[in-house]
Order: C-alpha cells, then structure tokens, then sequence
C-alpha cells in the first residue's frame, strides 16, 4: 500500500511541478517569438531607410543628370530605370514594416491570452494536485486508508521530502473527522458549476479553501494554534473575505457552518449542510471531508426532536 | 530556417514534456478526479497551447513573405 501511495505522491508532485514549469517555459516562449518579431521588424526599417538612402541618391543624379545642358543630350534613362527600381523595392520594404507591425500585434494578443490562460490553468491545476496529495495524506491519517496510519503517512510524507505535508498529517480538531466521500450521498441541489450562485463561493474559491486547509489551517491546528493565527496571517498577507484563513477555518469548523451530515440507516449520510463544498471535493477528486462529527449531529439531533 | 523556427520548436518540446509527465501520473489519480482534471486543465491547455501554435504558424508564413520582400 504504502509503496502504491509513495509512487502516487511522487508522480503527482512530479505533475505539479511540471505545471509549475510549462507556465514558465511557455512564458519564455512567447518570449522567444516576441524578440524573433522585433528582431524581423529591425531588419525591415533598415531595409526602408537603406533602399530610401538610395532613392534619394539616385533622385539627385537623376536631377544632376537632366540639368545637364547640351550638347551632348544627356542620357539620363538608365538612372530613372535605377531609380524606378529602388522605388519599387523601396515601397516593397515600406510594406513589409506594415505587415510585420501587423504581425506584431496579432502576436501580442495572442500572448497575452495564452499566457492569461496559462496562468489560470495551471494554478487550477496546481490547487487541484494539492488537494489530492494533501487529502490523500489526511484520509490515510485519519484511519480511512484501508490500513493505512499516521507513522504510514508520515513516512510517505518524508519520502517525498515535503515536511509541509508531513507536517498536515493530524487529526481535524475534537467534535469533527473526516468522512469518505464515497459513503455521502450525492445532492441533488448541486449538479454543476451553474449551481453555484453565491458570491464568493465558486467552485474556484471553495478549491482556494480546501488548498488553504490542507497548506495553512490543518497544520496551524496541529501546532495548537486557532483563529488569532489566522487573522494575523490574513493581515500579513491581505487577505478578507471567503479567500482567507480565518474564513477558511470558521467554514469547516465552526458548528453553524461546517459540513454535516445525516446518517442514514444503511450507513450511508445524506448532507444537512455543505453540499457546494462536496460537490467542489469531489471535482477536486478528493477522498474525504471534514465533519462536524456525524455520530454527534445524530445525536444532537434526535434529543431535539 | 523561419523567423519563427526557433520558438515553435522549443515549444513542441515544452509541450511534449508536459505531456509525458501528465502521462506518468495519469494512473495516479482517483476516476473521478482524472476526469475532472482533464476536462477542467489538460483539456484547456491543450486548446490553449494549440491557437498560439497555429497562430505562431500564421504568423511565421507571413515573416517569411515579409522577408522575401526586403530581401535582395
């Protein structure tokens, strides 16, 4: 098992370093193809100023030459051949400047539109490899590993030499536990990104909570640390609103706004609160949530009613 | 060789890496999470990657065009 974990936590590591670098090396690209433009633009405005250096030579021998006086007649045709040449090629370069401005812009535009792409995609694509290596370190640590432990999943951690996520390997805080994904029932409410109709909380900002719990809110947690971390880290870092640590913390452990879940005779839960951010978990392809704790909400709830 | 040549080549081969590396860790992935990040990453990459090569190709024709004028 362990041996299966490690090699998917390498190759995924691998992955979200290769997203890392394609932005780059993309970047260096459209980079590359910018200056070969300029470099193209250079040699067409030299060619301009040097065939317009010999229009205008050509143009005072061609005057020198018919005010010439007789006798004899001056033949002055072979130059104004000259000349009519030179203007031709002189018009020719003049064109190529415009086409390579064009040319130039059409590039621009094109880089700035890959390179915005290439930006979102691959943050996306980083979040979303943080999750899953950050959720499958949890979920082996919190016990749902299928044999799994923590000294497992730490040593799996050191492996792959990322003590932040060596770091991550503890239990959520007393009162919550994480709970497979497969034993939640899907909602009917949320089935797709038209769903989400809440400011703040797209399927792109609850990704940006789940990477912050994984990277920021479990570990703080782990070292004994609560709500005034993360509102010092929010300051430090700018921070507010549902992309910050303190609203990151309060949405899966605070008992008004955490996921819960009801449990259903089979075994199986229905979801009493959270369905967006399930819905977003397992886009993210992780393996399990954070809970107020089931058995505790059942009971709590059947001593209400 | 094209004004062009350069960064289009060097861009096959970044694009190749990427490839194999997504490859390499294509079995690594739970089902549902290999879905959602080819339909919501490698997906739009690919797409993304492959206007801005047509567009170099576009673009690299024209320069060659360009060239053949202030040629000479």
């Amino acid at each position: 098992m362990s041996e299966v974990v490690r090699s998917s936590f390498e190759a995924l590591e691998t992955l979200r370093v290769g997203l890392g670098r394609l932005a780059v090396e993309v970047g260096d690209v459209t980079a590359d193809a910018e200056a070969a433009l300029r470099q193209t633009h250079a040699q067409a405005v030299a060619a301009v100023s040097r065939r317009q250096a010999q229009v205008n030579r050509l143009s005072a021998e061609l005057d020198q030459c018919r005010r010439r006086p007789p006798p004899p007649a001056p033949n002055c045709a072979p130059i104004a051949t000259a000349l009519a040449d030179v203007e031709r090629s002189l018009a020719d370069a003049k064109q190529a400047v415009r086409t390579i401005e064009q040319a130039m812009s059409t590039h621009s535009a094109a880089r700035a539109r890959l390179m915005r792409e290439i930006q979102a995609l691959t943050s996306q694509g980083r979040n979303r490899i943080t999750a899953q290596l950050g959720y499958l370190a949890v979920y082996l640590a919190d016990g749902f590993g299928g044999g799994g432990s923590s000294t497992d999943s730490v040593g799996i951690a050191s492996a792959i030499g990322s003590a932040a996520l060596a770091e991550e390997l503890t239990t959520v805080p007393e009162g919550y536990r994480m709970v497979p994904l497969d034993l939640i029932d899907d909602s009917a409410d949320v089935r797709g990104t038209e769903d989400f109709k809440k400011p703040g909380y797209s399927p792109e900002d609850l990704a940006w909570s789940y990477t912050a719990l994984r990277e920021v809110v479990l570990p703080a947690l782990a070292r004994g640390l609560g709500v005034d971390h993360f509102a010092e880290l929010d300051a430090r870092e700018g921070l507010t609103g549902t992309h910050s640590y303190t609203e990151c913390f309060n949405g899966f452990f605070s008992a008004s706004e955490a996921i819960r879940l009801n449990g259903l005779p089979s075994g199986r839960y229905s979801v009493a609160n959270g369905r967006h951010r399930i819905w977003v978990a397992r886009e993210l392809g992780l393996d399990a949530v954070p809970v107020l704790d089931p058995s505790a909400h059942s009971t709590s709830e059947r001593t209400q009613s | 060789m094209s004004a062009l040549s350069r960064p289009r080549q060097s861009l096959d081969a970044v694009e190749a890496t990427f490839k194999r590396t997504e490859s390499a860790a294509a079995n690594q992935w739970n089902d549902n999470a290999r879905r959602s990040f080819d339909a919501h990453v490698s997906q739009p990459l690919d797409v993304a990657l492959r206007q801005y090569t047509a567009t170099l190709a576009a673009l690299d024709s024209t320069l060659d065009g360009c060239l053949r004028l202030i040629s000479g």
